[in-house]
């Protein structure tokens, strides 16, 4: 038995289910769930195993180990995660890592305070995992960053030291130094800190993604 | 040897459809090719995607622009429903509900790319707000909004961002699972006999 994760599922033939799902053996793949098994719903982790079959592999034994139960914005971050997971991770990788996040993330968006630690920690570990990681902590020659410099940061390289005073020509955002070094050292507490981390991690996934997210929309209802 | 490309482009679009793996598309292809029901299907797609367009007001399948219910001046204006399929639409019709309806025609699902604007909800927000503003200069009761889904994540989500939405608007709205509609239509209907008993009758 293995302990899974729907992220999507789609209406196959009768009250059967073609499931995109999350494992940390074979990270991603598609399986159909059929009429015996409960229906299957995403921010679940289950437990089940699956065997070669026509198309696509059969589930068996599926059980709901535990129900992640996400509310008011929190639930759109947890449609924001499926989403990333689909549209960047390969398919049949091992994911063991990535994995463990993804339930420590679905536990933490549970409480109702502020997701945005949670949601910086996934992206992050993400970004490891697709081999586009970085550091808060060096630049992009590996050079120590300092608390008293300011940096822009280009996706897939990594923090670049700039000059202040030249540096808003460019039409970057620049990033104190100081919020870096308490975001690698895992003291961010400050809500700046938490701004940049999500700025900077907005730029390195953008880049990898061919056009923008859906879930995105979901968190501006008004427009 | 190389299948004729006529051949492998019809099992091509097949593999694309929903939940058909390719070895499905492949026995789909051989039977629309061997059988008379394929003449009949070909048919059926031309003349559906000919004559069949969303009705500009609830987006339900009509062969004319504003289908029938939404020309109906028997219906309450003042009762919106909000539906993920026309199935759902002729269930609620044949339990007797007689408001007005909004089809989405699916559910919010990002990682199959479908948002707010692949379900229209910008129509909806507009049709809600033209209903309002009728109700407001009728002085009648507010428009209730009823949004009646099968219980899902994915379905939660979609209740949740239009309740956000509508969130401005003179307007109750209402987040309903479809045993619950089904049980307030009952109630409706019990009370509407009730006031029709003929005069006289043993109570
Ligand atoms: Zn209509």
């Amino acid at each position: 038995m293995k302990t899974l994760f729907v992220l999507q599922r789609q209406p196959l033939r009768e009250q059967e289910w073609l499931l995109d799902i999350f494992t940390a053996e074979q990270g991603r793949l598609s399986v159909v769930a059929g009429r015996s098994q409960p229906q299957p719903d995403l921010h679940q982790r289950y437990q089940g195993d699956w065997a070669r079959a026509e198309d696509w592999p059969q589930l068996r034994g599926l059980r709901s180990l535990q129900t992640y139960s996400l509310r008011g914005a929190n639930l759109y971050c947890g449609l924001y995660l499926a989403e990333l997971l689909v549209r960047l991770l390969p398919r049949y990788e091992a994911q063991p890592e990535l994995f463990l996040t993804y339930v420590r993330t679905l536990e933490g968006l549970q409480h109702p305070g502020l997701p945005d630690p949670w949601l910086r920690l996934f992206e992050y570990q993400l970004l490891q995992t697709l081999g586009y990681g970085f550091s808060w902590q060096q630049d992009r020659e590996g050079r120590p960053v300092n608390a008293s410099e300011f940096y822009r940061f280009i996706a897939r390289e990594g923090f670049v030291r700039s000059d202040a005073s030249v540096a808003p020509a460019l039409r970057q955002p620049l990033f104190s130094g100081e919020y870096l070094l308490e975001l690698g050292q895992g003291r961010a507490q400050r809500p700046q800190c938490w701004a940049a981390a999500k700025q900077v991690l907005r730029c390195a996934l953008e880049d990898l993604l061919e056009r923008p997210l859906i879930s995105r929309e979901l968190f501006q209802p008004g427009r | 040897m190389q299948l004729p490309a006529q051949y492998r482009q019809l099992i091509e679009c097949f593999d694309a459809l929903p939940g058909i793996g390719p070895r499905a598309a492949a026995r789909m292809a051989q039977h629309v090719l061997e059988h008379d029901s394929g003449e009949r299907l070909q048919q059926a797609i031309l003349t559906a995607r000919k004559t069949l367009q969303h009705c500009c007001c609830c987006r339900t399948y009509s062969d004319l622009s504003i289908c029938p219910l939404c020309t109906d001046d028997e219906r309450s204006t003042l009762h919106l429903l909000v539906v993920s399929g026309v199935e759902d639409q002729f269930r609620w019709e044949e339990a007797g509900y007689r408001g007005g309806y909004f089809v989405l025609h699916g559910l919010l699902s990002p990682v199959a790319g479908i948002g707010p604007r692949q379900l229209h909800l910008p129509d909806l927000k507009q049709r809600v707000e033209t209903l309002v503003s009728a109700a407001e200069s009728s002085s009648a009761e507010n428009l209730l909004v009823q949004v009646v889904l099968e219980s899902s994540v994915e379905a939660d989500a979609t209740g949740q961002f239009i309740e956000d939405m509508l969130a401005g608007f003179a307007c109750r709205v209402q987040l309903l699972t479809p045993g619950q509609l089904a049980v307030d239509l009952q109630r409706a209907r019990s009370f509407s006999a009730a006031d029709h008993v003929p005069a006289g009758a043993d109570k």
